[in-house]
């Protein structure tokens, strides 16, 4: 049990970690050296080890490396590029382009008012150690401030680039949507040159939707490197907030998602799809927390796990007393492939008020035998009826998805992806 | 006419505990506390065997070192178990061939609760094996069973006859480095019942201990051993009731079943101990360890549960599902109301091939409640074409108390299906409008709706039971909210 006479495993991280002049900084680090390295002992981190993480020194993010950008995306967005988390004007479109839309750097404007009002206000550092390891020390990050009523008029699309080393990587974003404000931010991670996978990737997000505003998050992930994200969102009356996670890559991916319903009528919705094949490691953690009546929220996580994959999801559905009238539904759907892929998954719901509907559902298992002999029957060879198949089990989660745009460029590499299990 | 739901909501939460009263029985006990010289003064006391003392000390060795779980949806003083008596037993211990022999007092107990032997002994020929504090003091039927060449005895009793059985089965279901309360049961056990059926019997009846906490202060573990070997069947009622008591009792029992080789069990409970009263004094801890192993191909463990009572109820009936195409049930009716927390649901580990599993919950809490489903479903890598489907509703009557579901789904077989689903509501106020312009007053409405929410769990019951089950719910909810 006693870990005293052992080296402790934070080592590998604390020396990046020291004398940075973000705010609660200090804090944050005291933190870090209080908190243990979580083991499947502690019960948010039960099928997801993360101690091999510690098991060698990292150095620290470095932005300044030669990058050839991919292709644009297939859809009229404004790209803000990060490289190892450091943020990369020169790769980056023109930011300035609207007006009562700020997107910058993070960096650049910690001393401002909204921000300072904002940073660090709804993310869990005393008890979640990454979330402190962020926060003692970010690398940078994307500030996105859309004035009231203002609708950002081109999606933001957020390249974040990998590349080659052992990096300790900790983005920091900040999202203020204000009153009746709406925007729409494409999220994607992706590796060059060389191989990322040593590199670990710690971000925090914090998103505040004001009242009556709304915003819409797409995430890709495509990233060599280990993943360890908490994504807070605290949803004001009439407020929407939409995420949807699409993993097809990585080594060790842990996505923590807090929504915080805290306006009458606010709504959330979590969608997520995780093909995973290899050795990948996918954890979707989601909490709602219904913290007021009138709220809604809707959660849909659907994965198809081969090769040596593991899928793990929690969900969990907090309905605070007096938060009456309260809809919530959770559900998460998995296809197994290939003998050595798993799955855990964990529907959780805590209710305390009594007029609610709230559900969840949950499915293991493999794709239907009769739809493939049907297929079969009907003279389509066995991997397209398999990838028909897999392609319609995904329909459902992609449909959510307003951006048609963005829906069949996601739906392409899906398929894509599909061709690979 | 129809009453007001807040009112008959207040009338139910604040109604007390009908059956609470105390049979003046001189009993006989162990000193207070906990340590090697009370686990061995319990073991004398029972004339144990060197080996069954040997067993319950590593117990006792192995508790020590463990820490007592935390981890369930519910809050309580810590228990000082030094504070506690581990043995109590009726002073005049008779050996009784009729009920006329028994202690009057004792009939009588079982009068004020409405389950008196001779009624029992009526009904359908129900042997009933009436454990009374820790001791058994009276069993019926025992010869039409010995016929068969069934075993029903008290476990202590059992440790004599039939070592080698005890010595083969004990502790293989539930081993007692289980977790805490069952190293606790192992080391301490005072009695129980024990019962072997042997290769090919049908049991001609429906075996019954009825259950009752009768000492201030004494904690309360039963050890309940029940075999059923190659294509035996056995149906097996457990019922209990308990006396009002200030004090808060532990009971930490462990029930162990095996399954052979297409042998089927069917365990049904009915638990309605005293749950303290509408501010949360006293009322029974229940850290029970129930598990059920279906050993050989194509056998069959069946949980049914009606959980009324208890202050706090820490009880997961479960299912190992070895032999392939084995099968396990797991339906369950748990109330809670004023103060009382439960946490309970089933663990259902599939390992053998085609192994089946199913699972119905139906959460009910009132007052200032809370009440908690808590399950695991392990699909092991070897359980091929595994299946299981898990249904867990909660119903929520009365907007101080919680309802909650912890489903743990895990699965490492690509050609297993598993479904889960959960759903918590209160009855709709269009229910009640419907039933109310039937004529029918929101009481009865109520009750019915409540009826119709838990039928597919009292379905189960045996039929000797469904009653008691019925009038049980009837007591707790009936009429009760809206």
């Amino acid at each position: 049990m006693s870990t005293a006479t052992m080296t402790d495993p934070k080592t590998t991280v604390l020396p990046l970690l020291q004398a940075s002049t973000w705010p609660a900084a200090a804090e944050a680090l005291a933190k870090v050296n209080a908190l243990p390295v979580p083991t499947i002992k502690t019960e948010a981190w039960k099928y997801t080890r993360v101690g091999k993480l510690f098991n060698a020194p990292y150095s620290a993010a470095t932005g300044a490396v030669t990058i050839t950008l991919s292709e644009r995306l297939p859809l009229d967005v404004t790209r803000v590029v990060f490289v190892n988390g450091h943020f990369r004007a020169d790769l980056s479109d023109d930011l300035k382009a609207q007006p009562h839309v700020v997107i910058d750097s993070l960096t650049k404007h910690l001393s401002h008012g909204p921000v300072r009002n904002h940073y660090g206000h709804i993310t869990p550092v005393s008890e979640r150690l990454f979330s402190a390891m962020n926060t003692a020390a970010p690398t940078d990050g994307l500030l996105l401030l859309v004035f009231k009523n203002t609708e950002v008029v081109k999606p933001i699309h957020v390249l974040r680039i990998t590349t080659d080393g052992k990096q300790l990587i900790q983005p920091r974003d900040l999202f203020l949507v204000q009153e009746g404000g709406r925007a729409e931010v494409i999220e994607e991670q992706i590796s060059l040159s060389g191989d990322a996978s040593a590199s670990l990737v710690n971000s925090v997000r914090e998103c505040f939707v004001a009242e009556g505003a709304a915003l819409f998050i797409h995430k890709l992930q495509r990233d060599a490197a280990a993943h360890i994200s908490q994504e807070s969102a605290q949803v004001d009356a009439k407020g929407h907030f939409s995420i949807s996670t699409t993993t097809l890559e990585g080594s060790l991916v842990r996505n923590d998602l807090n929504v915080s319903l805290a306006g009458p009528e606010a709504h959330a919705e979590l969608n997520g799809v995780y093909l995973l094949n290899g050795t990948t490691h996918c954890d979707n953690h989601t909490y709602i927390g219904h913290d007021v009546p009138d709220c809604t929220s809707d959660e849909l996580y659907k994965g198809i796990i081969a090769g040596k994959g593991t899928g793990v999801f929690n969900g969990k559905v907090y309905v605070k007393q007096d938060a009456q009238r309260t809809r919530a539904y959770q559900s998460n759907a998995n296809i197994l492939q290939g003998d050595d892929a798993r799955v855990f998954t964990k529907p959780e719901l805590e209710i305390y008020a009594d007029d609610v509907k709230c559900s969840h559902g949950c499915t293991i298992g493999r794709l239907d035998e009769k739809g493939l002999f049907y297929l079969r029957s009907r003279g389509v060879s066995e991997n397209e009826a398999r990838r028909m198949l897999s392609h319609a089990f995904m329909t459902d989660v992609l449909e959510r998805i307003a951006n048609e745009d963005w829906r069949s460029y996601l739906a392409a590499l899906i398929d894509a992806k599909l061709e690979t299990l | 006419m129809a009453q007001d739901t807040d009112d008959i909501l207040r009338e139910v939460t604040e109604k007390e505990y009908a059956y609470g009263f105390v049979t003046d029985i001189e009993s006989e006990k162990a000193a207070k506390g906990l340590n090697e010289d009370i686990v061995r003064f319990i073991s004398a006391k029972k004339n144990e065997p060197e080996w069954m003392l040997e067993w319950r000390l590593e117990a006792f060795r192995l508790w020590q070192k463990m820490t007592e779980p935390e981890w369930a949806h519910v809050h309580y003083p810590k228990i000082d178990y030094q504070n506690a008596y581990y043995y109590s037993a009726p002073k005049k211990k008779p050996t009784l061939n009729s009920l006329d022999e028994a202690d009057p007092e004792l009939i009588k107990t079982f009068e004020k609760l409405g389950i008196s032997i001779e009624e029992q002994k009526r009904l359908a020929g129900v042997a009933v094996d009436i454990v009374f504090d820790s001791v058994s003091v009276k069993t019926t039927f025992q010869g039409a069973l010995k016929e068969k060449g069934i075993i029903f005895c008290s476990f202590s009793e059992a440790v004599k006859e039939h070592p080698e059985l005890i010595k083969k089965y004990l502790g293989s279901v539930v081993p007692r480095t289980d977790n805490y309360f069952a190293a606790l049961n192992s080391a301490v056990f005072s009695d129980g019942s024990f019962c072997y059926i042997p290769p090919g019997v049908r049991c001609p009846m429906e075996l019954s201990t009825y259950f009752r906490i009768n000492e201030a202060m004494t904690g309360q573990f039963e050890r309940t051993l029940l075999i059923a070997d190659e294509g035996a069947y056995v149906s097996y009622l457990e019922g209990c009731t308990a006396p009002i008591r200030d004090e808060h009792q532990l009971h930490a029992a462990v029930v162990e079943l095996v399954a052979l080789k297409d042998a089927e069990i069917k365990y049904s409970t009915v638990q309605n101990w005293y749950p303290g009263d509408k501010d949360g004094k006293g009322g029974i801890y229940n850290f029970v360890t129930k598990r059920g192993m279906c050993l050989g191909d194509r056998s069959k463990i069946s949980w049914t549960q009606v959980e009324t009572g208890s202050a706090i109820t820490w009880k997961y009936p479960s299912c190992v599902l070895k032999g392939d195409y084995s099968t396990g049930e797991f339906y369950s009716v748990a109330v809670t109301n004023n103060r009382q927390q439960a946490d309970t649901g089933t663990k259902m580990t599939h390992i053998g091939k085609g192994t089946k599993s199913t699972i119905v919950s139906k959460g009910i809490s009132a007052g200032f409640s809370n009440n908690s489903y808590r399950g695991l479903v392990k699909i092991g890598r070897g359980a091929k074409g595994a299946r299981n489907f898990s249904q867990c509703d909660s119903l929520l009557l009365g907007d101080r108390c919680g309802a909650h579901t912890f489903p743990y789904i895990e699965s490492e077989n690509p050609s297993a299906m598993v479904e889960h689903e959960a759903t918590t509501s209160k009855i709709g106020e269009d229910q009640i409008f419907y039933l109310n312009q039937r004529g029918i007053e929101t009481e009865k409405a109520v009750s019915l709706i409540v009826n119709g929410y838990c039928k597919e769990v009292l379905n189960q019951l045996p039929m000797e039971f469904a009653v008691e089950a019925q009038k049980l719910l009837a007591v707790s909810l009936e009429g009760s909210v809206g």
